[in-house]
């Protein structure tokens, strides 16, 4: 048995592995996983607190997340979606400005994204517009 | 603000380490998830949820291990994780093996006979039950030393070794049987 075993290595290369190719496509989606994260994650604890977007963004930003700055507008689709996804529960102030609040659906994300269930975290995968 | 500056620094010998990672064993990882889950679509997703999580591990990263003893060890627990999730065990995903070794006409009798051995082989090993299969992999496809693979998945080294032995018994008395 040793010696066929010698030969495994070949046999799977020409075999089950010949159309298995780790490629740039995946080096990208996973990048891109980890920038949609990075965001994410402080978002929702951030979220904990109600806020409106100017305020998330400003908060954000002095967490190091620069990616709203050039296009402020951008944090709104971001809150858009958690609140498509009911994350995130809104309401309008008598300032005429919507204010945005993490619910328990949301804060159950959170945790799961805390604890690095990469399961959950693909789940979320497309919300920030990349994805597959 | 230094606080901040290190931050960063750091954040940036991440980025580098996750591109090296990606670049040196990203083949190799995809691979050693097919050994366990046994279809390509799910190696592929669970080969970038292993190098996500990876990233988010280099923080906790002692030195203590090798940086690709440390990933290996991702890897085969976050495939373990998956082969025992709800989701898989409702549900069977093992896709068919398929086993594509070229053939052609010109290719002599001998040649044909060691084709199918390799093909018998493959899928042989491939059928095995999961604590055989991961160790004939990693012994043989990977060629880790059995100190090694006790280290990678923190198994005693004379209980590595008995499995081995059964393993390939298993596969002589599977492969005999047809």
């Amino acid at each position: 048995m040793d010696e066929r075993l010698r030969h495994l290595k070949g046999s799977m290369k020409q075999s089950v592995f010949q159309n298995l190719k780790f490629t740039d496509k995946h080096k990208q989606a996973i990048k891109r996983q980890i920038k949609q994260e990075n965001i994410l994650l402080p978002a929702l604890q951030l979220l904990s607190v109600e806020k409106n977007g100017i305020e998330l963004v400003q908060k954000l930003r002095s967490r190091g997340i620069q990616e709203f700055d050039e296009q402020e507008g951008f944090v709104y689709i971001l809150l858009h979606q958690l609140e498509q996804k009911s994350y995130v529960t809104s309401r309008w102030k008598e300032d005429q400005k919507k204010y945005y609040q993490l619910n328990s659906k949301g804060k159950k994300v959170m945790k799961s994204l805390e604890n690095g269930s990469q399961r959950s975290a693909f789940v979320l995968q497309g919300l920030l517009g990349g994805g597959q | 603000m230094n606080d901040l500056l290190f931050a960063l620094v750091e954040q940036e010998e991440y980025e580098i380490l996750l591109e090296e990672a990606m670049n040196e064993y990203g083949q190799s990882i995809l691979q050693l998830v097919y050994s366990y889950v046994r279809n390509s679509t799910v190696s592929e997703d669970l080969t970038q949820e292993i190098f996500v999580k990876f990233y988010n591990s280099l923080p906790t990263y002692s030195k203590q291990s090798s940086l690709k003893t440390w990933l290996w060890r991702i890897a085969i627990n976050h495939c373990k994780d998956y082969l025992k999730s709800w989701y898989v065990r409702k549900m069977q995903f093992t896709e068919h093996i398929h086993t594509i070794f070229e053939s052609s006409k010109e290719m002599i009798e001998e040649e044909m006979v060691k084709k199918e051995e390799s093909e018998e082989l493959v899928q042989t090993v491939m059928s095995l039950p999961l604590k055989y299969r991961e160790l004939i992999y990693l012994h043989y496809f990977e060629e880790y030393t059995i100190k090694e693979i006790a280290e990678l998945l923190s198994i005693n080294s004379n209980t590595i070794k008995t499995r081995l032995r059964r393993g390939k018994e298993l596969l002589k008395q599977m492969i005999e049987e047809g």
